[in-house]
């Protein structure tokens, strides 16, 4: 484990492609490398970029790499997409829009699949994060799958979330504000050579720009209200909206000094531990959650569970002890991770 | 007063057709059967008595030779003169290609169309290191004058006509052609030929693109505007919908695409001051022949009374020859298979028929290795003699728009331009082709066309022939042509050559001038030609207008 | 519906390339969608890319498959660079496999260079995708827990 995380910390790309390859499955020598991951890492930012399919996450993320390049910046880019719900494979497209930092040493882009994982993240992507922080990369840029409901994973995740919207999604816009409250540091209206853009960049500014009190980006958590977790503040500025268009890289410049300003504001001591715990919550939230509803399925599963269904249609039990039932058997359930498969 | 359709008849054929063969007289071999009976240059429904029957002819058919131009753009087709049979031909180095080239015109060929290889084609000399292993495979290698000046020695530029296959550097090879007509004393008005110059395409569905699209439109028109007054006999772009039918669209989106790209090219025009029915008549196309025979001859039907009707409705063209659509077909290439390659003969026969009944100006019929690699002598000349059977021995160029009236034809060429309509609809809802690009759509339905096309032969809903049905043993596969890997050597070999032996101070004057013109708004033909002249480089000239233009970057699935 | 099981591992990665200047990924495109729908990971890198911007993602995608699609001849001269620089980078337990216009007299000369398969026109895709199983395993293997 030393040597591997020896190797990583050189950069060696062959180690960091496989060390992300480890992480992506779910055995018992991957949690020991997470482990020991999670303990060295959570330094540098992160920037978490979401938004509808199509409306040009890749292309600025494409355009955003040259320009940290050209600043001199190592940087990490972890891509998400989905695993098909049928087959089980998945598209993993957002890479090819990148080639053109394919052979540069100072950029490495991974591609992950959801593999089913809702809320446009993988289990792996925060794993993967971190190897790219241990390689040396910093910033890291995440891509996430998302159209506006789900992004709430990526909030927990990134120390910064940037939104990004275009014209051409209609009605979808409401809903995509709506779930814009609870996520972005920055909304980026993209194609602004196009006058659809600009109208919606305008509605943006509508809508969000002078909001005295930010939405809180993340809500204090009462159970640990006294002691536990710091509460974060809640922003005192409103989300930073900038319009662009990513394909010629017009505004990218901009919007980069933007997300360093913001950065800056969000890299006081209080708020790095603030975020850091968040992330951890976030992780063992997502992961327990993950196990209990494959423990239900499991009880749900089971010969005795469609008895007590039924006994609950025709009114002979009541939910609570169905559901009390149904934990207990659950609770037997072992989830320690399989032994390591062989890798050829 | 309304006519009947027998007295519109007549004045077709005491007017226009008379005007025709007085011009072109008619071959009178064909004008018999093979069994001596007279065959009518047209047959018409004369005996129509309705007269909403009568309307709909006149409307939907009409005459060749006259607006809508459905039953063909020229009123005796090939009674008086067979299309064109131009195969396409190209490989290695200007000799080997040469040689090639004076082979099909010694054995009938009767135009010359010139193969380039993909350097060249994407603006990149031999010696560059995208280059690499691609030299001469898939056409000729040309890096500067010299390469051409082989590539057409002992060939007469006033007695050829020469189609280019050449996009993203057409104005390079443009002005090379006229450079070496010029050495060879003929006048650019004299010259004859096509250039492909259908950058559109390439972003759709052929990918040797170069620029980005708005610098790209700006040379096309640059390119239309000097050869209306310099090379007026030269057809200044062919656009195309053979590329796309071969990444697997259907013939309705064949016609849809391609139609909508015209109208973005008339439009650069029109929008860059040029007059409509000046650069209109030398707007010509290329499309791709299937072997569903009749299918094809609705579709080149239907592409020709929509683009009629789209210049007359939507520019305003006043000149009937700025509303035909003459085109070039080459048989489809994808429909070729690696077994059983002998079938690719009797394919490419269908594919041909179609197209000569579809009223084609020029035909190309593919060779039945070329599933495998670039076409041996021999199967080229099987190829030239498919066209040449169906010219002189199957009597279906005797009469013009033979299978009009047939029930099946006809409702197919309705349906195809409808569809094709709704196409172009869609297309301007959202902008215009370069925006339908950007935003993928023609790209995607292609890819989707494509799939289909593919899952029904792997699931065995599509028979092709020897692939999944009608199965042998294979033996050992055909001779096929290789490259030698010599070739490579040669052209750097000359490349430098060249290099060494040039001004390199008019060179560097002449690529300044252009640059900085590609910074203005000049016409930059001119610039180029005095370029080429120099001997500067493919490369080299691409290379200047790279950094002024930039390059374009392909939208993903 | 979702069967919740844990995949303890992932599917397996593939990357389809396209090396050269080859602007034909019709049959690419298919490919990938086809691999895709077996239940593959699929990384397709688009048209004009060299042979060192094939190998490194190939390396820091860690893929399983690497396979080249090429229509334009030049596939020995680009082929053996590709496999040149996945020697050099040590990844030998990539599979690699070819398509395209490539004769059979060529073949001997590729799977010298390491392609385990090479896979002319007109190969059904059944023919693709068990020759890839039978290399790399099915698409996507599931395993339930173990233990109640």
């Amino acid at each position: 484990m030393d040597a591997l995380l020896d190797k990583l910390r050189q950069g060696d790309r062959r180690s960091l492609a496989r060390a992300m390859s480890l992480v992506d499955g779910q055995d018992a020598q991957a949690e020991a490398l997470t482990d020991r991951l999670r303990r060295s890492t959570g330094q540098v930012p992160w920037w978490g970029f979401t938004g509808p399919p199509g409306v040009g996450k890749s292309t600025l993320i494409d355009a955003l790499l040259t320009i940290l390049r050209q600043r001199g910046r190592r940087i990490g880019v972890v891509a998400v997409d989905p695993t098909s719900p049928m087959s089980d494979g998945a598209l993993l497209g957002d890479r090819v829009r990148m080639m053109r930092h394919a052979v540069d040493r100072d950029v490495f882009i991974r591609s992950l699949a959801t593999h089913h994982r809702e809320g446009g993240l993988s289990d792996a992507t925060i794993h993967c994060a971190r190897i790219l922080e241990v390689g040396g990369f910093d910033p890291v840029l995440i891509e996430t799958v998302g159209v506006g409901q789900n992004e709430v994973d990526i909030a927990s995740v990134a120390d910064l979330s940037v939104v990004i919207l275009g014209p051409g999604y209609g009605d979808d816009i409401q809903l995509i504000k709506a779930g814009l409250l609870e996520v972005a540091d920055l909304v980026v209206v993209n194609k602004c050579d196009l006058p659809e853009a600009n109208r919606l960049l305008k509605e943006v500014h509508a809508e969000f720009g002078g909001m005295p009190q930010a939405y809180p980006a993340q809500s204090s958590d009462p159970e640990t209200a006294d002691g536990g977790v710091p509460s974060p503040q809640p922003r005192a500025k409103s989300p930073v909206i900038v319009g662009i268009e990513a394909k010629s890289g017009i505004g990218v410049d901009d919007l980069l000094d933007r997300l360093l300003e913001c950065d800056a504001a969000a890299r006081t001591p209080e708020q790095r531990e603030c975020h850091r715990r968040r992330r951890v919550l976030g992780e063992i939230r997502r992961s327990a959650m993950h196990r209990y509803e494959l423990a239900l399925d499991r009880a749900l599963s089971a010969p005795d569970a469609a008895d007590l269904v039924n006994r609950l249609e025709t009114g002979a039990v009541s939910l609570e002890s169905v559901i009390a039932a149904l934990s207990e058997a659950a609770l037997r359930f072992d989830f320690s991770p399989p032994a390591p498969r062989i890798r050829s | 007063m309304s006519h009947t359709l027998r007295s519109e008849f007549e004045r077709w054929k005491s007017e226009t057709l008379a005007k025709a063969v007085g011009r072109m007289p008619e071959q009178p071999e064909r004008t018999v059967t093979v069994s001596g009976r007279p065959v009518e240059a047209l047959y018409v429904p004369d005996d129509l008595t309705d007269e909403a029957a009568r309307r709909a002819y006149l409307e939907q058919l009409g005459f060749p030779g006259e607006h809508p131009f459905t039953r063909g753009v020229q009123p005796t087709m090939y009674r008086s003169r067979f299309w064109t049979m131009r195969q396409y031909a190209g490989f290695a180095t200007a000799e080997e290609t040469n040689q090639r080239y004076r082979f099909l015109l010694a054995n009938g060929q009767t135009g010359l169309s010139v193969a380039f290889d993909l350097p060249t084609q994407i603006g990149y000399d031999s010696d560059h290191p995208l280059a690499e292993g691609e030299i001469g495979k898939v056409g000729v290698a040309i890096d500067t004058l010299a390469d051409m000046e082989v590539l057409f020695d002992s060939i007469p530029l006033d007695k050829v006509s020469t189609s280019m296959t050449i996009n993203a550097p057409a104005s390079v090879l443009l002005a090379m052609y006229i450079a070496v007509g010029a050495k060879q004393g003929v006048p650019a008005e004299k010259l004859t030929g096509t250039i492909q110059n259908d950058v559109l395409k390439e972003y759709i569905a052929r990918g040797t693109y170069i620029f980005p699209p708005a610098p790209s439109l700006r040379v096309i028109t640059n390119i239309f505007a000097y050869a209306a007054r310099n090379v007026p006999r030269f057809n200044t772009i062919s656009v195309s919908g053979y590329h796309m039918r071969e990444a697997g669209c259907t013939a309705a989106q064949e016609v849809g695409f391609t139609l909508a790209d015209g109208i973005e090219y008339v439009q650069a025009a029109i929008n860059a001051g040029l007059d409509v029915d000046k650069f209109a008549p030398r707007v010509a196309f290329f499309f791709g022949a299937m072997t569903d025979v009749l299918e094809e001859v609705a579709k080149f039907r239907a592409a020709r009374r929509l683009w009629a009707r789209i210049m007359t409705e939507r520019f305003g063209a006043t000149n009937p020859r700025s509303c035909m659509l003459r085109f070039h077909t080459q048989t489809c290439g994808a429909t070729l298979t690696a077994q059983q390659v002998d079938n690719n003969v009797v394919r490419v026969a269908l594919q041909a028929l179609s197209a000569v009944l579809g009223g084609t100006q020029s035909l190309h019929t593919n060779s039945r290795d070329e599933a495998l690699a670039l076409p041996t002598e021999k199967a080229v000349q099987v190829a030239l003699r498919t066209q040449q059977i169906i010219a002189h021995e199957s009597g279906v160029a005797h009469t013009v728009d033979p299978l009009a009236g047939c029930y099946y034809v006809e409702k197919l060429t309705d349906q195809i331009e409808a569809e094709a309509r709704a196409i172009i609809q869609k297309v301007d809802e959202m902008g215009g082709m370069v925006r339908a690009i950007e935003q993928h759509y023609p790209q995607g339905e292609i890819e989707r066309s494509a799939y289909q096309y593919q899952q029904e032969i792997e699931r065995d809903e599509r028979v092709i022939v020897g692939v999944n049905r009608y199965r042998t043993e294979e033996n050992a596969q055909p001779e096929i042509l290789t490259i030698d890997p010599a070739v490579t050597r040669r052209q750097i070999e000359r490349l430098n050559k060249v290099r060494g032996e040039r001004d390199a101070t008019a060179v560097n004057r002449a690529l300044d001038a252009l640059e900085q013109a590609a910074r203005g708004d000049d016409n930059l033909m001119p610039l180029i030609l005095d370029a080429v002249q120099a001997y500067a480089s493919v490369g080299e000239i691409c290379g200047r207008l790279r950094t002024v233009f930039g390059e374009y970057e392909e939208v993903s699935m | 519906m979702n069967d919740r099981t844990v995949t303890a591992t992932r599917p397996k990665r593939i990357l389809i390339g396209k090396v050269g200047l080859d602007g034909h990924d019709r049959g690419a495109k298919f490919i990938v969608r086809a691999l895709r729908n077996a239940g593959y990971e699929v990384i397709y890198t688009g048209i004009r890319r060299t042979p060192e911007q094939i190998v490194r993602t190939a390396v820091d995608e860690d893929v399983d498959a690497v396979g080249l699609s090429l229509l334009s001849g030049a596939h020995k001269e680009l082929f053996a660079r590709v496999s040149e620089l996945i020697k050099a980078e040590g990844a030998d337990n990539v599979v690699l496999f070819a398509g395209g216009t490539i004769p059979d007299k060529d073949i001997p000369y590729l799977k010298s260079l390491g392609f385990r398969h090479v896979f002319t026109p007109g190969v059904p895709l059944s023919e693709i995708l068990s020759a890839l199983e039978q290399e790399l395993g099915a698409g996507s293997t599931s395993v339930t827990e173990a233990s109640p």
